[in-house]
């Protein structure tokens, strides 16, 4: 039992060292991996599963554990994506002061969104979400201002980066930089939702009217949910840009939203880590089932199984399926089996053991 | 009923509230005494839970005005009404399933909330203690209803709404949760609604009963006890009770 419970306890920490390790693992996995495990090829294919796992990661602060359902969320990663590209070629700003723009403006928007989305409810407040998504989405493809590169998209200027960042050589920098935001915003979203204020998420999620009952007003703590994952969502929108070098107009369509919501079910939207592993799941697959549709194996087949089996999405639509209906709760569900609890001790993964609130949390 | 010379910690006057187009509550007037249980009886559809949720703010009252402490609460928004004091244990127990015990109440306290409270609690139900870390979705009823009950009173609250706490309940439960109620009865007021009539008789100091929507008695618990006629008349409760 003792040593069961350890275990538990170690594994998040052994596939912590192991991510960190894996930029110096000369190691092969056939099937899964082309080469060497840390060629950068195979590196960026991780890293940026990362950064999407990150934006899933916010999203489901506000989808999985305060029960908002918005289509909105690419706007915030969008931001991260498009704001300090503009600010860097357009503006000429510095790197730094472009990342705080970037922040400051999310904060903005988030706050303006959600103060005025969450006058309206449920289905309403995702086709409010969504029309501010689609507006932002609209002025990036346009191109208003000539700021933004329209369809093309902007790609980021490489001289105002610090050297280590550039260049196919150094997409290990770039892998342990995603993975370090990756590990500081996942212990951010562990205390978050862990604290009063988490628990109150999660009593709104199961019913708003049940706290109002309690003497407390749902909104501002929705609205506190919703800036802190717009937030997190730029943050994630940051490091993927470094990573793809430029940005594109995807990063703020409403696919992309759709895309997280995805990731955070087939992940799980009871537990933090679930999402994550969602999201690496799912880029994993995008990237190598488009290699694999390409193959000789499938071209071989006959047309009735070749037509369908060269679109990457219609596999991947099939494993979606065959996910959901055998993980109803996400791959973190079907890790945690019967043990797992829809939330509480189940959220951090990392540290089971740890209690969900310590007795000075009571005198607040 | 509001014994000379204190004034009532709740009062109703006349009021009307609608749900969609029904006119359920058409003039409830009654007070509440400080320090006393006042039990709310009538038959199922009377109006009684509607009272309620019309203290609670849950469906304001359209005509009428209800006072909590001498303040107009009558338009007020639930939350609000709850700060001022006012500790609601529902119907349907509406405990949070998905988190446990202790996270329930942990959950419902507010600012000023003392050890205290939750010592009480404890002390009142040790079956709670015991089970903080489960989930509360996975207790039984009776135990749902404690933690609804104990997050009620891990606040300093003034006034205890309380609606039919025995519902479902087993006989053996329903004689705890009774127990628990008269430990607390004394210590705070309570209004609760109650259909189990040997619950309200161990219980209530003051009675008030409601048949379609209208106050019909108000008085002495004891005096509802020995009045089998006014029992078989709003109650539908037969001679022996």
């Amino acid at each position: 039992m003792n040593q069961g419970r350890r275990w538990r306890a170690l594994w998040p920490v052994a596939i912590l060292v192991a991510m960190l390790l894996v930029p110096r693992l000369d190691l092969r996995i056939p099937v899964l991996f082309d080469g060497p495990i840390n060629s950068p090829g195979n590196l960026q294919l991780l890293a940026v599963g990362f950064a999407l796992g990150l934006a899933a990661l916010s999203y489901n602060l506000l989808f999985g554990f305060t029960g908002v359902l918005s289509f909105g969320h690419a706007l915030f990663f969008g931001a991260g994506v498009y704001l300090p590209t503009i600010a860097m070629r357009q503006w000429e700003w510095a790197l730094g002061v472009g990342i705080a723009f970037a922040l400051l403006g999310s904060l903005v928007l988030a706050t303006a969104v959600g103060l005025l989305a969450f006058r309206t409810h449920g289905v309403y407040f995702a086709m409010v979400t969504l029309a501010f998504a689609q507006a932002g989405a609209v002025i990036v493809g346009k191109n208003v201002g000539g700021l933004t590169g329209g369809e093309e998209g902007l790609s980021l200027p490489f001289r105002r980066l610090p050297k280590w960042m550039v260049g196919v050589v150094n997409t290990d920098h770039l892998y342990w930089l995603t993975l370090a935001t990756l590990i500081v915003v996942y212990l951010v979203a562990l205390r978050l939702v862990t604290s009063p204020t988490g628990r109150i998420w999660q009593g709104i999620r199961e019913n708003e009217r049940r706290v109002e009952m309690l003497g407390l007003r749902p909104f501002p703590f929705k609205l506190l949910a919703f800036v802190i994952s717009g937030l997190l969502a730029t943050v994630a929108g940051i490091v993927y840009l470094f990573l793809v070098g430029g940005a594109t107009p995807r990063s703020v369509s409403a696919e992309f939203t759709v895309t997280l919501l995805l990731m955070v079910i087939i992940g799980g939207s009871g537990s933090l880590w679930g999402p994550v592993a969602g999201a690496l799941l799912y880029h994993y697959l995008n990237v190598r089932l488009t290699v694999w549709a390409g193959s000789d194996l499938v071209a071989d087949l006959p047309a009735l199984f070749r037509q369908p089996l060269r679109d990457p999405l219609f596999i991947f639509g099939i494993i979606f399926v065959l996910l959901v209906l055998f993980f109803p709760r996400g791959l973190a569900g079907a890790f945690a089996g019967r043990r797992l609890r829809p939330l509480g001790r189940s959220l951090g993964g990392a540290v089971p053991a740890a209690p969900m609130g310590r007795s000075e949390e009571l005198d607040r | 009923m509001t014994p000379a010379g204190t004034d009532p910690l709740l009062r109703l006057t006349d009021v009307h509230t609608f749900i969609g187009e029904s006119h359920i509550l058409q003039g409830v007037s009654f007070n509440v005494a400080p320090g006393r249980v006042t039990v709310l009886l009538g038959r199922n559809g009377a109006g009684k839970t509607t009272t309620l949720r019309s203290v609670l703010g849950l469906v304001p009252a359209a005509r009428g005005t209800i006072a909590f402490d001498g303040g107009n609460i009558t338009r007020e928004r639930s939350h609000r009404i709850v700060r001022r004091g006012v500790g609601y244990v529902p119907e349907d127990r509406d405990v949070f399933g998905g988190l446990t015990v202790s996270e329930n109440l942990r959950l419902a306290q507010r600012p000023g909330a003392t050890a205290e409270g939750m010592a009480l609690v404890h002390r009142l139900f040790p079956d709670l203690e015991r089970r903080s870390g489960q989930r509360a979705g996975s207790l039984s009823g009776g135990q749902q209803q404690m933690v609804a009950i104990a997050r009620a009173l891990v606040n300093p609250n003034r006034l205890l709404v309380i609606d039919e706490p025995s519902k479902g309940l087993a006989p053996v439960v329903v004689t705890q949760v009774t127990e628990a109620l008269a430990a607390i009865k004394g210590t705070t007021t309570i209004l609760l609604v109650e259909q189990n009539l040997a619950m309200a008789q161990a219980l209530g100091d003051d009675a008030v009963i409601i048949d379609n929507g209208r106050t019909v008695y108000t008085g002495p618990m004891a005096d509802v006890t020995a009045d089998e006629q006014l029992q078989a008349r709003y109650l539908g409760v037969g001679g022996h009770g």
